[in-house]
């Protein structure tokens, strides 16, 4: 609560300085009553041009808005809290005689109040076209008789110091494998890595324990599934496998464990990005330039795979750290959808609706309309508003 | 729509309306749903490799981990019908027993009984017809003729000979010498280690010897297409025979788009295309020397790696001139392989001709040092009074450094030509930051001074109430420092009033990490702080194993920094938990740079490392042998640090190979400071030098 009332002083000093050229003069003192500033105050870039501090490029059409709860760009929520960080730390600075000893806070601050209260009457104004959500859905498709695939998408949040943070961990694992073979492996994957991420990330940073590194963490996860299928394939007498793709959002990076031909993708603003890379011969030869990917549509192997879950006591999981920066979407399908369905196809429907549920029937009836040949599975993750 | 299903495909089935995953049901009528035409699919890891040929059955089960998943369960081996020991065929070839089963035939050991008084050994090569529609039956039985015929044109001491071929009991044989000997996968597996390169080469010459026989063949080149390990026999004294030709055939050109056939790991590029050229055969022989090699499996690696697994890496005894020969035949465009298997035999002639003379004479990668050092100029050095542990900072044509003998110098970065100091009340170990016109610096005496860059005239000071060793970090007109006496401080830079400070519960020796929203920065208490930068609120701390001297650096959502606990550390800039970690042999105090994808540090343990920034991947090391305390700088594709024994290094940052190294009288801990090609550093020696590499 102190915090909030410094920085609404802070605020307030802010015009008062602006009007005095020298700051050092410490005869503004910030004693009248705080109210909720006027939008105006810090859409003004004026405020802090008296300020040494680095210059904000001028927005001069922003600053005659009348309506103070207009609807306000990232981009300009941004710079106006850039530019309020600055004056406040120059006002504290000037709040504080040069002499009169180290009496800053030395109290540990909460840290919890996560949005500055200037930013409330932009905040409040805001309505975006994304925002964390997420949506899983798999379909058997049109010729197959069972569904091989599974998916899973959790979303929650954690506790640390200050800041509480979103999580998220989202799968596509594709079975194969006769006789139930297929549907067991990708379940078992599902489940194993679940259980994993769950005794070893959530359950941790509950108990405020949490040391474990997430790239091995994630890797490891992929790993046990293996073992796991491996000896579930054993005792059973088949050669059960599956492909597995599981990414774990943490605040605004992915940490991504892969192995197999699902994919995932990233919606940047230039367009749907391919994080991983298949691991079929084919897959390969096209990375290498020495195949079409027109040709390799038709190719016989193109399904033939060289890495899988399940099938080999050990496996290599490719990892794959990225942070989400500006990007709208995560999407992660099996080869049922984008064997069917180009690139193009799938942006559009991604941009199509705000709703990752929308989105995933989407792709769904088109991956069927294109013939729905194998099972079709999608996770379709809205993301997290860049703030930072 | 694919020819290929996935295994567990039970047909076409219409969609079951009952299936609680369905979503969409799809209404079409479209009737035209192509029917799964092979059941068992190639969708499943080919550990076992499924070559069509014959198979040498392993003398012993002891074969390693990977073939197991195919085996185990082998349905196929099943099937294949094989003849009792003691069938006679034709009258006059006894079955002894089975010695290779392949994808559609079996081997045996046969004997013939027309010679009665002596025991002569043949091979029977048996067809199998395990195949279930007629198409795939007539195929497999013309390749089987073809291969009579071929086999039975060809005249070289590397192909066996054939002795005769018949019909009988609608199934198909053909008797061939039998060679008595053990393939390469076998005698790869038996010696379980890389096989050396003059025997690699003996094997490999008359591999090439046999090829350009075949390339040579009239009135159309025979391309092997299936070279590999299990299809080469040795015999006797290293003699080499092919077998397996099952899949070798004319070449005829219009046949392009053929289906794949081959071995994957083994097999060329184009191949895949459907292309065979006789240039393909030297690269499947490429891939065979570099598994013989080097003991690694080229079909349980990631297909097409070999340039990422180069063999001296792996068997650092062999010799450039060999891998280069590999290399060339693995090249993925036809055009830049050996022209000929001649051409690659001649080559590979003269590496066992010269192998004595190179082996010994020509121990490389020493001339680099030597023509590295002349070069580094010494531009100017300038002595202080006492050990330089500062770093120094360029700005505008001066250089800042602080000095154990209490002093902060200005210097002339051209020149070193003096020109002011600023005398503390203690030796200065924090490295001087400019901002603005501002020169500012921690001292042991425990303040932060600024100074007026031009002159040093005095322009604030800050007290805490510990020596200073941390170093000044300023952004947006707000310097973040941390003390011995466990606070980190926000400082007004322009009137040195505090803004807040955070309280820990050991001395701050780090340096902090500035982002828009916060700052990073690292405690003896072991924990890594991640601080609101306008209150000090504390984000997240995330605890190592003991204290962090390093200096976090912030890039790309990540923060890394090293830890006495030996680990360098990337955490999640936003959680704070690690993303990875990477061991080293000792304390890490040097504060790890970025540059470009990779992060670089120096250790305790002598080591510079440079690791893939995303995962944490060692990229390379150089070792120094002794300790690294200096912090690494990348400029222009080169890594420029300092080490305790007194040396300045410049590496290259790509492979991490030494361009230089500059000896200065005592060791360098100081970070090198770079502007304009001039690398700064301070020395213990009481120097700072302006070198040029």
């Amino acid at each position: 609560m102190v915090h909030i009332h410094q920085s609404h002083n802070q605020e307030a000093d802010t015009t008062t300085d602006a009007e005095t050229p020298t700051p050092a003069s410490p005869e503004a003192k910030p004693d009248t009553p705080t109210t909720v500033p006027d939008a105006a105050v810090w859409w003004d870039s004026s405020a802090t041009d008296a300020a040494p501090a680095p210059p904000p490029p001028a927005a001069p059409v922003v600053a005659e808005e009348d309506t103070p709860t207009a609807p306000m760009s990232l981009f300009e929520i941004e710079q106006a809290r850039q530019r309020l960080a600055s004056v406040a730390a120059q006002v504290a600075a000037a709040n504080d005689a040069p002499d009169s000893g180290v009496e800053a806070s030395t109290e540990p601050l909460d840290a919890t109040h996560q949005l500055d209260i200037n930013q409330a009457p932009a905040l409040i104004a805001r309505r975006s076209s994304q925002g964390l959500a997420a949506m899983a859905v798999r379909d058997i498709g049109r010729v197959r008789e069972m569904n091989q695939d599974s998916v899973f998408a959790m979303i929650t949040t954690l506790p640390r110091e200050g800041t509480d943070l979103t999580v998220g961990l989202f799968i596509v694992a594709d079975g194969m494998g006769g006789h139930q073979g297929g549907e067991l492996a990708s379940r078992l994957a599902v489940r194993t890595i679940v259980h994993q991420v769950l005794s070893q990330l959530v359950l941790p940073a509950l108990d405020d324990n949490m040391n474990a590194a997430l790239q091995p963490l994630m890797i490891s996860a992929v790993q046990v599934a293996n073992q796991t299928i491996w000896e579930a394939a054993q005792s059973l007498g088949t050669d059960m496998g599956t492909t597995c793709t599981a990414a774990l959002l943490v605040g605004h990076a992915l940490y991504i464990a892969h192995v197999g031909d699902s994919r995932a993708y990233l919606f940047e603003p230039g367009g749907l990005r391919q994080l991983t890379s298949d691991h079929s011969t084919v897959g390969r030869l096209i990375q290498l330039g020495q195949l079409d990917p027109a040709e390799a549509r038709e190719h016989p192997l193109r399904n033939q795979l060289y890495r899988t879950v399940g099938q080999q006591p050990q496996v290599m999981v490719d990892f794959v750290y990225q942070p989400i920066g500006v990007s709208s979407h995560l999407l992660l399908c099996s080869d049922g959808l984008w064997g069917l369905i180009d690139t193009p196809m799938l942006e559009q429907a991604l941009k199509r609706s705000p709703w990752p549920q929308d989105t995933c029937n989407e792709l769904i009836a088109l991956a069927n309309l294109a013939g729905g040949d194998d099972n079709i599975s999608a996770v379709v993750v809205s993301l997290p508003l860049a703030e930072r | 729509m694919g020819l290929i299903k996935r295994v567990g495909t039970k047909g076409l089935g219409t969609p079951s309306a009952d299936d609680s995953t369905r979503q969409i049901p799809a209404a079409e009528s479209s009737a035209r749903v192509t029917p799964p035409s092979e059941e068992e699919s190639t969708r499943r890891i080919q550990g076992q490799p499924t070559d069509e040929g014959t198979k040498q059955i392993p003398p012993a089960p002891s074969r390693p981990a990977p073939p197991t998943p195919a085996a185990a369960p082998a349905a196929p081996a099943a099937d294949i019908h094989i003849l009792p020991t003691g069938t006679l065929l034709q009258g006059r070839y006894r079955i002894e027993e089975p010695i290779g089963v392949g994808g559609m035939s079996v081997v045996y050991r046969g004997r013939d009984m027309r010679f009665k008084d002596v025991a002569r050994y043949c091979a029977i090569k048996e067809m199998s017809q395990t195949a279930p529609d007629s198409h795939t039956r007539a195929l497999n039985l013309k390749n089987f003729e073809r291969e009579a015929g071929l086999l039975a044109t060809l005249q070289h001491p590397a192909i066996p000979k054939v002795y005769d071929f018949f019909e009988e009991d609608r199934r198909l044989y053909l008797v061939l010498e039998l060679v008595p000997g053990k393939d390469l996968e076998a005698v790869l597996e038996e010696v379980g280690k890389p096989i050396s390169e003059a025997r690699v080469a003996k094997w490999a010459i008359q591999i090439c010897d046999v090829l350009s026989y075949l390339h040579k063949h009239t009135p159309e080149p025979i391309v092997f297409r299936d070279m590999k390990p299990s299809n080469v026999m040795v015999v006797g004294e290293d003699r080499i025979v092919l077998i397996d030709f099952g899949i070798a055939r004319n070449l005829n050109r219009s046949d392009r788009k053929g289906t794949m056939i081959g071995t994957e790991g083994y097999s060329p590029p184009e191949q895949y295309r459907g292309v065979a050229e006789p240039q393909g055969d030297l690269y499947a022989l490429g891939a065979t020397m570099h598994h013989l090699l080097t003991n690694t499996d080229p079909r349980l690696e990631t297909p097409f790696t070999f340039q990422e697994r180069p063999i001296r890496q792996i068997s650092p005894d062999v010799s450039i001139d060999m891998e280069m020969i590999v290399v060339k035949a693995l090249e993925y465009d036809m055009g830049a392989r050996w022209e000929s298997a001649d051409a690659m035999k001649q080559a590979l002639v003269a590496i066992i001709g010269g192998a004595a003379v190179a082996g010994v004479a020509a121990p490389p990668s020493a001339p680099a040092v030597a023509k590295g050092t002349p070069q580094t100029e010494l531009i100017w050095k300038f002595t202080c009074e006492d050990e330089i542990r500062s770093s120094p900072a360029v700005n505008s044509g001066m250089l800042f450094v602080g000095c154990y003998d209490t002093n902060l110098y200005a210097l002339d970065a051209v020149r070193g030509e003096f020109r002011w100091k600023y005398a503390t009340d203690g030796g200065i170990n924090s490295s001087p930051a400019v901002w603005q016109d501002y020169v500012i610096v921690g001292s042991e005496d425990g303040a932060l001074y600024a100074c007026d860059m031009r002159r040093g005239s005095l322009r604030w000071t800050f007290r805490t109430g510990k020596p200073i060793r941390s170093s000044p970090r300023i952004d947006e007109r707000v310097v973040y420092i941390g003390s011995d006496d466990q606070h980190i401080y926000a400082v007004d830079a322009v009137r040195g009033a505090p803004i807040w400070k955070y309280r820990t519960w050991n001395p701050i020796r780090s340096s902090a990490a500035i982002t828009s929203q916060v700052i990073f920065i690292g405690g003896d208490d072991g924990h890594v702080y991640c601080l609101d930068v306008r209150n000090g609120a504390l984000k997240w701390k995330q605890r190592t194993q003991q204290p962090v001297r390093s200096s976090p650096v912030f890039h790309e959502g990540l923060v890394f920094v090293g830890s006495l606990d030996q680990s360098l550390y990337a955490l999640d800039a936003e959680g704070g938990w690690p993303a990875w970690r990477f061991r080293t042999g000792h304390y890490i105090n040097s504060s790890p740079f970025v540059f470009g994808s990779r992060v670089f540090v120096g250790g305790i343990d002598g080591f510079m490392y440079a690791l893939e920034a995303k995962n944490g991947r060692l990229a390379w090391k150089f070792e120094v042998g002794s300790q690294i305390t200096s912090s690494p700088r990348v400029e222009s594709g080169r890594v420029y640090f300092g080490a305790v024994d007194g040396n300045v290094y410049c590496l290259d940052a790509g492979v991490g190979t030494l361009i230089w190294k500059y000896p200065t009288n005592a060791a360098v801990v100081s970070t090198p400071a770079i502007a304009d090609g001039i690398v700064y550093v301070g020395s213990m020696d009481h120097s700072i030098y302006a070198l040029k590499g």
